[in-house]
């Protein structure tokens, strides 16, 4: 997957690897994430990282894998704080990690489908961005617009 | 902190469309919420599932080997059982189409797909391409190159007899050790 550097205009390849349990403690001193992640223990947490500066850990997400109900839920997702607002240095860190769980969720045979379970003022801002359908409080992604957000961040 | 509060704190911050762009803040239910809500999307997702259509199914299909195939390709070492010829005997079982229709569909004489399924011939470059298309862009040409490379590649550092054959016709050669 490719990360989109604004301070030169490059590309540069990353990729998604689980969090080593040795890892959440260099989270919380780095002072780059606003979330708790050592409260993600329980789930399947993974990050992303450019491959030339393997290092720096770029944004973070949470994973529940629901076999019975043929899905991946996004718990939590974060970029680090250098890649967030007007001056933030990368660009797709959200995209590639969304597209991550996608990917899983194509891998596990649950076609793709992919949920979340957003604050109400976000949603359609999630809707715009990646293309999620709303079902109650949940948002969602399968099939065709699945495929779309693997084709652009994968 | 909650999440709430966290939001609020943030919005001093960033913008909502900075948060939703490099962010995921989960709602907060309280219990009865969150087990109606669970329930209410069960049943959507139970709906989901059963009218998927069978195009629907074989292109999930179609990217689960995609990503079985880049996920070989990523790791070290070489595997009969991983070759291109059986993994598009894998695509073609996912298409549910016989032979001889894939074979009329890449416009690829039928003893020669039935050749490259066996692995007794290697697939041309021309062939990648129009399996890419034939996936509808799912599975990309390189990807397929690329399983002809790793088995290539196997070969070559296993074919001694060759290596030593060869060898023998060079002169004048550097003397690196």
């Amino acid at each position: 997957m490719k990360l989109f550097d604004r301070t030169n205009n490059r590309s540069i390849e990353a990729e998604v690897v689980r969090l080593d349990a040795k890892e959440y403690d260099k989270i919380e001193k780095s002072g780059q994430y606003v979330f708790d992640w050592s409260l993600e223990r329980k789930n399947e947490v993974f990050k992303l990282v450019a491959l030339e500066e393997q290092k720096t850990i770029q944004g973070l997400i949470s994973l529940i894998n629901i076999p019975e109900e043929l899905r991946i839920h996004i718990k939590l997702l974060e970029s680090a704080n250098s890649n967030k607002g007007k001056h933030k240095k990368l660009d797709h860190v959200a995209g590639c990690l969304v597209a991550f769980a996608i990917q899983l969720s194509f891998e596990q045979g649950y076609y793709g489908f992919t949920s979340l379970l957003p604050k109400t003022q976000l949603v359609p801002l999630y809707k715009e961005k990646y293309g999620f359908s709303q079902y109650g409080r949940y948002l969602a992604v399968e099939g065709k617009e699945a495929i779309k957000l693997i084709q652009k961040y994968i | 902190m909650r999440y709430n509060e966290l939001y609020q704190k943030l919005l001093k911050q960033y913008s909502e469309n900075e948060i939703a762009d490099s962010m995921l803040i989960p709602a907060q239910l309280n219990e009865p919420q969150t087990s109606y809500e669970r329930k209410d999307f069960l049943e959507k997702r139970m709906s989901i599932l059963n009218n998927m259509t069978e195009e629907d199914r074989m292109r999930a299909d179609i990217m689960r080997l995609r990503f079985q195939i880049e996920g070989y390709l990523k790791m070290e070492g070489f595997s009969f059982d991983k070759t291109f010829g059986k993994y598009l005997e894998e695509y073609i079982r996912i298409l549910r189409k016989d032979r001889k229709e894939i074979a009329s569909d890449l416009a690829v004489h039928y003893t020669k797909l039935s050749r490259i399924l066996n692995d007794k011939e290697e697939p041309n470059v021309e062939l990648t391409y129009r399996l890419e298309k034939h996936s509808g862009q799912l599975i990309q040409a390189t990807t397929w190159w690329r399983l002809t490379i790793k088995k290539q590649a196997f070969l070559i550092s296993m074919d001694e007899e060759t290596r030593e054959r060869e060898q023998q016709k060079v002169k004048g050669f550097l003397k690196a050790g």
